[in-house]
C-alpha cells in the first residue's frame, strides 16, 4: 500500500494553493521583462503612443512567452511524474531516459534541413518521432525492472548519442547561424517566441496531457508492483505504451518549441510526492501545476540579467536541478546498500 | 630588457619589409579574403590575379561572383599548402581573419599584406587606394574613387532634409549602432540610426522589447544566406516587427552590398535612399 502520510491538505486545498501560486508567477512573468513597466509607460509622447507600444510588448512579447513556459513547464512535471510513477523509479524522467535528446534531434533534423511551412507543423510530431523512438531504445536496452543504474546509463548512452548526431545536423545544415544554435536545443530557451509558436505547442501537448487523463488509479495499483497490479487486473503493457507515447507527444512538442530544458521533471515529483502520500494518482495533476511554477519562476530569473545578456532558462533549472540529482543518487546509493 | 627586444624585433620587421618591398608590379597575387578578393579584382589586370578565396563566387555574398566564375581563378580555402604552389609575390586577406596561416606565409618568406576592417566609406577609400598602391596602379584607386564620390554627390541631391528612426535588424537579434559603415549610410540617406542612440557601437545584439520600445518607423535587414532556416534567422519573423512597422515590409538589403567596403556600397545607399523617398 502507498506509505500514509499524515495529510496536511486535501489534493482540493494543494491543487488550489498551486493554481494560485501559478497565476501569481504567471502575472508576475507579465511584469518583469527587459523594460520595467515605468520605462514602457513612459516610452510614448501620447496616450496612443503608450497603448500602442505597452500592447504590442505585452501582448506579442511577454504573453506568448509566459504562455509557453507555462505550458512547457506543466508538460515537463506532469510527463516526470508519469514516467516515475511507470518505471518505479526516481531517476526516470524524460530529460535522463533519453527522450528530451531524442525529440530534439529529430525536432532539428526537420528544422534546419527541411524547409516551408510543412516543417513547422512537422515539427511537434517528428519530436514527438523522436522521443518515442528513443524511450523505445532505452526501455529495450536497460529492460522491464531494470536497476536504477541501468536505466541511468541507458540513457546517457542514447543522449550521448543523439547529442552528437545534433552537433552533426548542425554542421551539415545550410545556415551558417546553425553550428552557434546547439546550445538554444541542448539548454533550452523560451526567448523570443510568439503566438504562433505557442499555437503549433497546443496540439501535440493537449493530446498527450488527454492520454494521461485518469490514469491514476492504474499508477497508483502498479506501485504495488507489476506482478501483483496485473492480478488486480491493470494491463501494464498498454499502459507502458500509453505513458510513453503521451509523453512523447508532450516532450516532443515543447522540445521543438523550447529546446531541452532539464531537471524540471525530476525535481518537481520528487519534491511534490511527500505531500500527495506517495499516490501517483494524486502526484501527476500537482506536479503539472509544480512544474509551471517551478519554470515560470526560472524564466522571471533569467529576465531579472540585463537584455543583453540572454541567459538560457536551462542554466537555472540546470543550476537548480543538478544538485538535487546529485542529492538523489546519493540517498538512492544509501538506501541501496 | 623587454623593451630593448621590442625594438630589435620592430627593426627585424621592417628591414624585412623593407627587403620584401618589391619595387616592380606584383604579377602572382593571391587574396585570402572575400572583401580583399573584391577588390583585387576590380583594380587588378585579369592575368595578375593568381587566386582568390572560395567566398567570391558565393552570388549571395560576392558583388564580383559572376567575374570569378568567369574568369575561372583557382581558387584557396585559405590553407597555406594551397598558396605555396602558386609562388604569389603579393598575399592580401584581412586583418583579423586567418592570423596563423598569414604568419605562417610571412615566416615562409611570402609578401603579406592586411587590411584594416572599415567603419565608414573614407576607411573604404583608404583600403581601395592602398590595394591600388600595393598593385603599382596608384591612379586606378584615384579613379575609382573619384568615381564613388561623383556618385556620391548625385545620389545625395536626392535626400529629404528631415531623418526618420530606422533601425538595422539581423539575425539573432543583431543591430549595428554607431561607428559601422550602414549607420554611415542610413544617415547619409536620411535615416536616423536609433541603434546609436541606444549606446550601441558596432555590431551588438539588442533585445526585443527595446526594439519595440525603440519605435523605429523602418526595419532594415540584410539576409546574409537567403533561403536557409535557423533559429536565429527566425528573429526576424517574429510578428511583432510587422506591426511595429505597420505592416511595411522591411527595406531589404543584399548582404554583398554591404558585408565588404567597395563601390557596390553606394547601390546600398542608393536602395536606402528610395526607401526614404518612397516612405
Amino acid at each position: 500500500m502507498p506509505i500514509e502520510s499524515p495529510r496536511l491538505w486535501s489534493q482540493r486545498q494543494l491543487l488550489l494553493v498551486g493554481g494560485a501560486l501559478v497565476s501569481v508567477l504567471f502575472v508576475l512573468s507579465l511584469f518583469i521583462g527587459q523594460n520595467p513597466l515605468p520605462v514602457l509607460l513612459a516610452a510614448g509622447q501620447s496616450d496612443a503612443d503608450i497603448s500602442a507600444t505597452v500592447q504590442m510588448i505585452f501582448t506579442q512579447i511577454r504573453l506568448p512567452r509566459a504562455l509557453i513556459t507555462l505550458v512547457i513547464g506543466a508538460s515537463l512535471g506532469l510527463c516526470g511524474a508519469a514516467m516515475q510513477s511507470l518505471l518505479r523509479n526516481p531517476l526516470a524522467t524524460p530529460g535522463l531516459v533519453g527522450s528530451s535528446s531524442g525529440a530534439a534531434l529529430f525536432a532539428v533534423l526537420v528544422f534546419y534541413l527541411g524547409g516551408g511551412v510543412m516543417s513547422w507543423l512537422l515539427m511537434p510530431l517528428a519530436g514527438t518521432l523522436g522521443s518515442l523512438l528513443a524511450m523505445a531504445f532505452v526501455f529495450a536496452l536497460a529492460g522491464r525492472d531494470s536497476s536504477i543504474v541501468t536505466l541511468i546509463l541507458a540513457g546517457v548512452a542514447v543522449n550521448s548519442l543523439a547529442l552528437s548526431l545534433i552537433s552533426l545536423v548542425l554542421n551539415l545544415a545550410p545556415s551558417p547561424y546553425a553550428v552557434q544554435e546547439i546550445v538554444l536545443w541542448t539548454l533550452g530557451s523560451v526567448a523570443n517566441k510568439s503566438l504562433r509558436d505557442f499555437l503549433l505547442l497546443m496540439p501535440a501537448t493537449l493530446a498527450g496531457w488527454w492520454l494521461l487523463r485518469g490514469i491514476g488509479p492504474s499508477l497508483n495499483t502498479l506501485t504495488l508492483g507489476e506482478d501483483t497490479a496485473a492480478t488486480l487486473g491493470v494491463n501494464i503493457s498498454r499502459l507502458r505504451w500509453r505513458v510513453f507515447l503521451a509523453v512523447s507527444l508532450a516532450i516532443g512538442a515543447a522540445v521543438s518549441t523550447a529546446g531541452s530544458i532539464a531537471f524540471v521533471g525530476l525535481v518537481v515529483p520528487h519534491l511534490l510526492r511527500p505531500l500527495v502520500g506517495y499516490e501517483p494518482g494524486r502526484l501527476l495533476p500537482l506536479s503539472a501545476i509544480g512544474g509551471a511554477a517551478l519554470l515560470l519562476a526560472a524564466d522571471i530569473v533569467v529576465r531579472l540579467f540585463p537584455g543583453h545578456l540572454d541567459i538560457k532558462i536551462g542554466v537555472i533549472t540546470s543550476m537548480v536541478g543538478a544538485p538535487f540529482f546529485l542529492y538523489l543518487i546519493v540517498r538512492t546509493r544509501r538506501t541501496q546498500l | 630588457m623587454k623593451g630593448l627586444f621590442t625594438l630589435l624585433a620592430c627593426a627585424f620587421a621592417l628591414s624585412m619589409s623593407l627587403a620584401h618591398a618589391s619595387p616592380a608590379k606584383p604579377q602572382r597575387v593571391v587574396s585570402m579574403n572575400l572583401c580583399t578578393d573584391q577588390l583585387l579584382m576590380l583594380l587588378a589586370d585579369p592575368e595578375r590575379i593568381a587566386s582568390v578565396s572560395y567566398l567570391s563566387t558565393e552570388p549571395d555574398s560576392s558583388f564580383v561572383a559572376d567575374k570569378v566564375l568567369a574568369a575561372g581563378y583557382p581558387l584557396n580555402h585559405n590553407r597555406v599548402e594551397e598558396i605555396i604552389p602558386l609562388q604569389p609575390d603579393l598575399i592580401i586577406t584581412g586583418q583579423y581573419l586567418h592570423l596563423q596561416e598569414a604568419q605562417l606565409l610571412r615566416t615562409l618568406g611570402f609578401r603579406v599584406e592586411t587590411f584594416p576592417v572599415f567603419n565608414n566609406l573614407a576607411d573604404v577609400k583608404a583600403n581601395i587606394q592602398r590595394l591600388a598602391d600595393l598593385l603599382g596602379e596608384p591612379q586606378r584607386g584615384k579613379d575609382m574613387i573619384a568615381a564613388m564620390d561623383a556618385r556620391l554627390d548625385t545620389l545625395l541631391q536626392a535626400v529629404p532634409k528631415a531623418p526618420r528612426p530606422a533601425l538595422s535588424y539581423h539575425a539573432r537579434g543583431y543591430t549595428q549602432g554607431s561607428n559601422t559603415l550602414l549607420h554611415e549610410l542610413m544617415q547619409l540617406a536620411g535615416w536616423h540610426n536609433i541603434a546609436a542612440d541606444l549606446g550601441i557601437q558596432g555590431y551588438g545584439p539588442i533585445d526585443l522589447e527595446s526594439l519595440v520600445l525603440a519605435g523605429p518607423h523602418a526595419l532594415i535587414v540584410s539576409h546574409f544566406a537567403p533561403g536557409t532556416r535557423s533559429l536565429g534567422q527566425e528573429y526576424l519573423s517574429h510578428p511583432v516587427l510587422k506591426q511595429l512597422t505597420d505592416g511595411r515590409p522591411p527595406i531589404a538589403l543584399d548582404a554583398r552590398l554591404l558585408i565588404c567596403g567597395g563601390p557596390m556600397n553606394l547601390i546600398a545607399l542608393e536602395k536606402l535612399i528610395e526607401a526614404r523617398n518612397a516612405d
